[in-house]
């Protein structure tokens, strides 16, 4: 099967910032899941917004041969699925009026019962249906980003792009939101890219990763082959080990931060 | 897989279900609005300094004929233009009000926040205190109290274009037109004689005493024209209660939506204030006492603001003839007076559950 996304050269920033140096990322297969992996401010969640129009980039990006640059709003929504890393504000918005307007004010044609099937199954999924006609400023933080994944999985877009989408949930959610995102990925041949700083959670979730650091990319490949000491080293600044459980699952156990660790945030100039 | 997919279907019918109740118990409060309103508009034209019973105005309306000479005057160019300009400017303001808070995200703005309003009033002093006389003032007045308001809109469309519409920018850009206004105004007033203050002060206060067939034509009319595009872009605002990023990431073209509703308050802004004065309170406290009775979706709450804006400028203009006896009082100055005990009567029973 084709390659749907292709990322050659890109660059982006903020203002005169510049956070992604042009980057070049291998051609992942639909139905992949893929784990962004990096220190703070390594470039993921830039990576991310560029892709989904969010912050602007020069370079290539395609998915299925078309530009992502050029389509307009509706249009790349149609494509792209984007779980911002900020939950949704706390307003008196109730829960599935949040997901009934994503729908009639992006996508109107789709129908009501179509929508509210997608709603329905994507609300099943991550345990908010009992939340539906709650408002959202009475949501837990962990909720309100579940509410967030939700909309994305509602929209069931052929790429979903996911900002941290377990950093406020809990353990048992940590691992079901991960495995309806898998589900996801799989039932639908989706292609997934998630930024996310749990490298256990990404070596048991993603089929590939793709390692940046100061905004360029330092490795990519399958997750069990990519993740090791050395990277631990060089991506994040510790000494670790990758130890194997007793059902065989790789673990990463971080030992200590090395003598020259880089500094939290740092960018390259 | 085909239980889970049961399960969902199940959970969406029933959430569907649950939220037409919901749906339906909204309808039912913009229909107990109306009738209100209704009220209001029916009390706020019985009362006056002159005495019109009920009975009068009823036959009145269907039979001007039946009334005397001075009553039919009082009824038809005083009282039903005056309740009627109170009906449409407190719902122009109110929706104005829902506009600037959902577009700029923040619970204290109001078409006051874009310095729109006080731009009228800048226009207005100035054609005051220069005394332009090429048209009677009747004229000049709202039409360059409309100018300037519109001008002052189009200037934050344009500022907001040129350097982004994040909603600090356009915050600040409405704080700083809102000082210079003021500025302006204090200058001018600083400059002009003792009457042609007084003059320009009375017209700040805001009063429906202005009112005429042709001025409540006009408001109307941008009320009209404007309405039908607010209703349009409804779910578009709803979804912008979800937080900018998340609307944006959906695929709403967030700065386009902002624009256009930026539009859409300026120009009902300028219209009511115009013809009227600057009338505080309306534009901020209507859409809070829609949102707390009809909550966030816009389809209900931008509705429900026209009504509370209407009802609340309606229950201002009667209590305006009657707080003293003989005398009416600027409705602006009232505004606050009715708004404020309604609006923390709604609260209270809120925090009540009630």
């Amino acid at each position: 099967m084709s390659a749907p996304l292709e990322i050659t050269g890109l660059t982006a920033g903020y203002g005169r910032t510049v956070v992604l140096h042009g980057i070049d990322l291998p051609a992942w297969s639909p139905g992949t899941v893929v784990g962004l992996l990096g220190q703070n401010a390594a470039g993921k969640s830039t990576l991310l917004k560029a892709l989904s129009g969010q912050v602007r980039y020069s370079g290539e990006a395609r998915f299925n041969g078309q530009g992502l640059a050029g389509l307009s709003a509706r249009h790349r929504a149609s494509i792209v699925g984007y779980q911002p890393q900020a939950a949704p504000l706390a307003t008196g918005l109730l829960v599935y009026e949040a997901a009934l307007a994503t729908f009639h004010a992006t996508a109107p044609d789709l129908g009501r019962d179509e929508a509210d099937r997608r709603i329905g199954a994507a609300f099943s999924e991550l345990g908010l249906s009992n939340l539906a006609l709650r408002r959202v400023d009475t949501l837990s933080g962990g909720q309100r980003q579940l509410l967030s994944l939700s909309l994305v999985l509602a929209r069931q877009t052929p790429l979903m792009l996911l900002d941290e989408p377990t950093s406020a949930l809990d353990l048992r959610w940590q691992i079901q939101t991960l495995q309806a995102i898998r589900r996801a990925a799989e039932e639908r041949n989706a292609l997934v890219l998630i930024a996310i700083h749990d490298l256990n959670l990404a070596l048991r979730f993603c089929d590939e990763v793709a390692v940046l650091h100061h905004g360029r990319v330092l490795a990519a490949g399958p997750a069990a082959a990519t993740v090791t000491p050395d990277l631990l080293r060089d991506a994040y600044g510790i000494e670790g080990r990758i130890e194997r459980c007793s059902a065989g699952l790789p673990i990463v156990v971080a030992d200590g931060a090395t003598a020259t660790s880089p500094p939290p945030g740092g960018i390259s100039p | 897989m085909m239980a889970a997919t049961a399960t969902a279907a199940s959970d969406a019918s029933d959430i569907s279900a649950a939220y037409r109740r919901i749906t339906r118990r909204r309808v039912g409060l913009l229909l107990t609005l109306c009738l209100a309103l209704a009220g209001a508009l029916v009390l706020d034209v019985v009362t006056g300094p002159s005495a019109l019973t009920l009975g009068d105005v009823i036959r009145g309306l269907f039979d001007p004929t039946s009334l005397s000479a001075g009553e039919r005057v009082i009824l038809w160019s005083v009282r039903l233009p005056y309740a009627l300009m109170a009906v449409v400017v407190g719902a122009s303001l109110a929706v104005a009000g829902v506009e600037t808070q959902t577009v700029l995200n923040n619970p204290l703005a109001s078409p006051y926040t874009l310095g729109i309003s006080w731009a009228a009033a800048l226009g207005a002093v100035a054609a005051i205190v220069i005394g332009i006389d090429i048209l009677p003032a009747a004229i000049v007045l709202p039409l360059a109290a409309f100018l300037s308001a519109l001008t002052a809109g189009l200037a934050i469309l344009a500022l907001a274009q040129i350097f982004g519409s994040r909603t600090e920018t356009i915050i600040l850009f409405g704080i700083a037109l809102v000082f210079a206004c003021t500025a302006l105004i204090s200058l001018l007033q600083f400059v002009a004689d003792a009457e042609t203050v007084q003059q320009s002060v009375f017209w700040m206060m805001g009063s429906l005493g202005r009112a005429t067939w042709e001025k409540l034509t006009v408001v109307a009319l941008v009320f009209a024209a404007v309405m039908p595009f607010t209703l349009r872009g409804a779910w578009s605002m709803t979804l912008l209660r979800a937080g900018e990023e998340q609307a944006s990431s959906a695929g709403l073209p967030v700065h386009r939506v902002r624009l256009a509703a930026i539009l859409r308050a300026s120009l009902l802004t300028a219209a009511a204030v115009s013809f009227v004065g600057t009338i505080g309170f309306i534009g901020l406290v209507g859409p809070h006492i829609a949102r707390l009775l009809l909550g966030e979706d816009h389809r209900f709450l931008l509705p429900g603001a026209a009504l509370t804006g209407a009802l609340l400028l309606s229950l201002a203009s009667i209590a305006s003839k009657l707080l003293v006896a003989g005398a009416i009082i600027p409705v602006g100055i009232v505004t606050a007076l009715v708004g404020v005990p309604t609006f923390v009567a709604l609260l209270v029973a809120r925090r009540r559950g009630l």
